[in-house]
């Protein structure tokens, strides 16, 4: 009766601790969208209103007819591509180290995942250079470029763990049946891995979509992404607050749909397949 | 594989060599690449030795990666404890955990910048209902270095708990069951039993956290852009305004190789104590 006592007294504790930790995670999002349905007075009101009741689309309006669409656009083909040709030579990379057995197939693989320790700032410099001789600076194809290398490793890990998952004889099968090598990776391997493939191209859609550095420093009008889009907009307009915020929701709508739906990949992808989630 | 290899070497090997031979040049940026390279050896090296605004800067990097992953280990742990009871409803706090994993980085740091704003922000305001005088969160010392280390904690907590959460569920039961039929206190199996084989993925954890955390950029840009002052800059937003303010594009280069070989250095020293560890 009493281990009883006590087990519900510590459930009622571990509801009151998760719902606090929630709170805090929750509240700037709130805030975002609290913010972005307030009218121009109400944004900027001190102190400020936690629950408003004069709700307003107009910031959006504002964002989506009279501002700009060209970060929203810019960033979803630029990740759409990138993440394309990620996932595409990804799975090649992928499928010769799970399947052949070649001399140093460990440290390429591991030479693949180093690539996420070199701080971007240590290579922007040259690409910066290479970008303006080839005049790739601020293009979409110069910046399709830099996020498949950038999202690549990612690529490369997340689907090396699907493969590895994967039990050799279906392929051996299909080859002494006569199936070339590509024929049986494009025809049998990578069908059977679609949900994974549909996972990191995804995950690495949105690496794309959120990443900063090199989009601050390769592009500057034409290509430039949503990231830099809100920087410039908030150092030249902090106190649009409403505006601000809605732009802000306008870009991570789609995050937050894909976080929910993949939310078992995730980890699996941030922590570079070494947890499963 | 070989296309692969091709545009990871082209965007990583290439710019290693380019800005380990720019590095003993002297170049100021004139937009015109290639021209007006001077040789000037180890002079930038030298130069950055007595650079006070470059130690400072690792400093600060050290700090918020020391505090800051100190700070989510602690919360992830306890969270993913709490979520590893089977508790009704544990999933939906598990899902809604999530959320703020993926956000953008850059909205991230803008909204707790709306948040703590000093007069109109939601945090101030708060404080003062509790009676407390409000805090300068990006302008006055020490304060900036912890609303940075705050986002980044916001962020990225919940990524070390599903990671912790993981290395929980994995461990099996009779574990557990054996500890408890010698009679062991909760304390001391949490101490002996759950610690110990928790070890690997703490250190997964650890690593892939501080790996991202040396490089922390994004949000010192949005949150204080390296102010007040040089107080708050970090290695990689030094040598970002080295090289794309001030033009100094052979220095930034000796300077961004010296972060890297530190950078590498505590990485690799990381992935060492996990391949031990495991």
């Amino acid at each position: 009766m009493r281990a009883r006592a006590r087990r519900r007294t510590e459930d009622v504790l571990t509801y009151i601790i998760l719902t606090i930790a929630l709170l805090f995670a929750i509240f700037p999002l709130y805030w975002m969208v609290n913010t972005s349905l307030k009218p121009e007075l109400e944004y900027y009101a001190s102190p400020p209103t936690y629950f408003p009741t004069n709700l307003t689309t107009k910031n959006f309006n504002y964002i989506w007819r009279e501002y700009s669409t060209i970060g929203l656009f810019n960033s979803t083909i630029i990740a759409t591509f990138s993440s394309m040709l990620a996932i595409f030579l990804g799975s090649f990379a992928a499928y010769a180290l799970t399947r052949y057995d070649f001399r140093g197939r460990k440290d390429v693989a591991f030479w693949i995942l180093s690539q996420r320790m070199f701080p971007a700032v240590a290579v922007v410099i040259p690409i910066f250079v290479m970008f303006k001789t080839l005049g790739l600076l601020d293009t979409h194809l110069g910046m399709i470029l830099v996020h498949t290398a950038v999202t690549l490793p990612f690529a490369v890990w997340m689907l090396r763990g699907f493969l590895m998952e994967l039990p050799v004889e279906i392929e051996e099968a299909a080859l002494i049946d006569g199936c070339s090598r590509p024929g049986c990776l494009l025809r049998i391997v990578l069908p059977m891995i679609a949900p994974g493939l549909a996972a990191t191209a995804i995950f690495c859609y949105i690496l794309s979509w959120n990443e900063f550095i090199f989009a601050l420093i390769l592009t500057r009008s034409v290509a430039r992404t949503i990231p830099i889009e809100l920087v410039g907009m908030q150092s030249t307009q902090f106190y649009m607050f409403g505006e601000l915020t809605a732009l802000c929701t306008f870009a991570i709508i789609p995050v937050i749909i894909v976080t929910l739906a993949l939310q078992k990949y995730i980890v699996r992808g941030l922590t570079f397949g070494a947890v499963k989630g | 594989m070989t296309p692969c290899l091709a545009i990871l070497l082209f965007f990583a090997v290439f710019p290693l060599v380019y800005s380990l031979a720019l590095s003993f040049n002297s170049w100021e940026w004139t937009g015109k690449p290639g021209v007006g390279w001077e040789f000037v050896g180890l002079k930038n090296y030298e130069m950055l030795i007595s650079d006070m605004r470059f130690w400072l800067a690792l400093r600060n990097t050290f700090t918020i990666v020391f505090f800051g992953l100190l700070l989510q280990f602690v919360i992830g742990l306890g969270l993913a404890l709490l979520l590893n009871r089977e508790i009704k409803g544990g999933r939906f706090y598990r899902v809604a955990f999530l959320l703020p994993l993926m956000v953008t980085p850059v909205v991230a740091a803008f909204l707790w910048r709306l948040m703590l704003h000093e007069t109109r922000g939601p945090v101030n305001h708060l404080l003062g209902l509790l009676g407390l005088p409000p805090i300068g969160w990006l302008s006055n010392m020490p304060f900036p270095l912890i609303t940075i280390m705050t986002v980044d904690t916001w962020q990225y907590t919940p990524l070390v708990m599903l990671i912790l959460l993981a290395g929980l569920q994995s461990i099996p039961i009779d574990s557990y069951e054996a500890a408890l039929i010698d009679g062991a206190g909760r304390w001391q199996i949490f101490r002996h039993v759950t610690l110990p084989l928790l070890k690997p993925l703490i250190l997964v954890a650890v690593m892939i956290r501080a790996i991202d955390v040396i490089k922390i950029f994004d949000p010192v840009v949005v949150l204080t852009y390296g102010g007040p002052g040089y107080a708050t800059e970090t290695g990689s937003f030094y040598i970002y305004t080295m090289a794309f303010r001030h033009f100094s594009m052979g220095y930034s280069s000796a300077l961004s190789y010296v972060f890297l070989i530190i950078t590498v250095l505590v990485s690799m020293q990381l992935i060492r104590g996990i391949a031990r560890g495991s």
